[in-house]
């Protein structure tokens, strides 16, 4: 199996398989316009990615790498937040800041997959909750004035009826 | 009140509201804490993929979010954020710059109908003709296949409304003055209207379903014999002896006439409405069945789970394009 080498933020330097890294459509995109060569021992940069990030990275790509690609038109359509399976909730039981570095990661990297269920995940914590509970979860300020806050309450409330 | 944040709602959005909107907006976008609901911990997260986090959730949680601070409100007011909604759900069809409003009450109402597998006995239904053996409730269809009871229509219940050899004819209406946010999308938008049930004959028996939507306005409100007479008209035995055509002006027909020793399966009757009129007050959405071969007993057509909801498929697009606010 054809490997390359990944470089973290922080310099360490992780060597993976070809197929795995390619989970990312950054660094396939990387490697098919630099034509890099497998022989090479080139190592691909990735300066907006940690090692311990980077490392739970490919934790999931190497898991998910034989995945089947999402079919093009499914019957079963509305997809839901709760569909993530056992083993990515597992993986992301991690607190809140790596959480978001996982989104940020997977958003620079390219890898839809990831970004997809680190999203619903973020959605999961905010869903049921009333907007204090919100602030609360994510540390955020109320910055409506009271008016403001009002006005939004009210044109909530009359989309709300049915 | 409701155009000052750029949404238009209850009024129609003249020059003037649409300024202020924009003056508001502004306001809201240039106050001290810019990262205010962005900023989690050392991470700041890009409105694209808040936007995505959001777009997975209810369109009542969604509500809830918009309270919590002004980016989370625009961006739930967003009718990107509406749209990536509408691509996962309706792939492959593509989204439309359509106001948010327009997006949240297609996700928020499921269908306008009640009680559309007797869950509540006949509650919010009204009879014009109830013949024969009388309209029951079954709680496991007889003579058929099973529903296919996972199918959302359904809401989980496994029950269906069963006619005899006496015609079963009854509705419901929604009134628009008591739905102010459909009135006004209806108004301003015009999409499509959307109507389906699910239906079976029993194998054994042949029998009638039909379904019929029917869009009243202040010119003409039809009255139950008239719809009698529509549902009557398009019976088998008006090709024999053919009556005088319904004069209700703005309607919509499906008609099923089912054999005997068919396969027993649900289907689908479904009704896509365009060219009603603009100005409707209310809609009435209407189903009939009754065997054709008189059996005493609940020989004639099932059905279940009724839907009548707006469809984003006709309409026209905003020309506001209120979706560059983030790109």
């Amino acid at each position: 199996m054809p490997q390359i080498k990944l470089q973290s933020s922080d310099g360490e330097v992780f060597p993976i398989d070809v197929d795995v890294a390619k989970c990312s459509v950054t660094i396939k995109t990387m490697l098919e316009d630099l034509g890099m060569d497998e022989e090479e021992e080139e190592v691909v940069p990735l300066p907006n990615v940690n090692s311990a990030i980077l490392r739970k990275v490919l934790h999931w790509a190497t898991f998910h790498k034989d995945d089947p690609p999402p079919p093009e038109d499914d019957e079963n359509k509305e997809k839901r937040t709760d569909d993530i399976s056992s083993w990515d909730a597992d993986f992301l039981k991690v607190d809140q800041g790596t959480l978001f570095e996982l989104i940020l990661a997977a958003n620079y990297l390219d890898i839809k997959g990831l970004l997809d269920v680190t999203c619903k995940t973020v959605a999961n914590m905010i869903k049921g909750k009333a907007p204090e509970e919100i602030r609360k979860t994510f540390n955020i300020k109320n910055d409506f004035t009271a008016s403001e806050e009002d006005q939004v309450r009210k044109e909530n409330e009359w989309c709300e009826e049915k | 009140m409701f155009a000052e944040f750029g949404v238009g709602i209850g009024k129609t959005c003249d020059e003037s509201s649409k300024k202020s909107a924009i003056k508001l907006r502004r306001q809201f976008m240039s106050i001290e804490n810019y990262c205010n609901g962005l900023q989690f911990g050392d991470n700041f997260i890009p409105k694209e993929i808040l936007i995505h986090i959001l777009s997975y959730l209810s369109p009542a949680d969604i509500l809830e979010a918009s309270m919590v601070c002004k980016n989370w409100f625009n961006m739930t007011r967003s009718s990107y954020m509406w749209r990536m909604k509408y691509e996962r759900l309706e792939a492959p069809k593509k989204a439309k710059n359509l106001p948010w409003y327009v997006y949240f009450y297609y996700f928020n109402v499921d269908t306008l109908v009640k009680n559309t597998n007797g869950e509540e006995a006949f509650k919010h239904w009204m009879f014009i003709c109830n013949g024969g053996d009388r309209l029951i409730i079954e709680h496991s269809p007889k003579g058929c296949e099973p529903m296919p009871k996972e199918h959302p229509d359904f809401h989980g219940y496994t029950s269906c409304f069963t006619t005899s050899y006496g015609m079963a004819l009854k509705y419901q209406v929604i009134e628009l003055s008591e739905k102010k946010l459909l009135q006004h999308i209806i108004r301003t938008h015009h999409p499509a209207l959307y109507a389906s049930e699910w239906f079976v004959g029993r194998k054994d028996c042949s029998s009638l379903y039909k379904l019929i939507v029917i869009c009243n306005t202040k010119a003409y409100k039809c009255r139950p014999e008239e719809i009698y007479k529509l549902a009557d008209e398009i019976r088998g035995r008006a090709v024999e002896r053919p009556l005088p055509l319904s004069t209700i002006p703005h309607k919509k027909v499906f008609r099923k006439e089912i054999d005997q020793w068919g396969d027993g399966i649900w289907e689908k009757a479904e009704i896509l409405y365009e060219d009603y009129p603009r100005d409707v007050e209310n809609i009435i959405f209407c189903h009939y069945g009754q065997d054709t071969q008189f059996w005493a007993g609940h020989y004639g057509s099932k059905f279940a789970g009724g839907v009548l909801k707006i469809s984003l498929e006709k309409i026209d697009p905003w020309e506001d394009d209120d979706s560059k606010e983030f790109f």
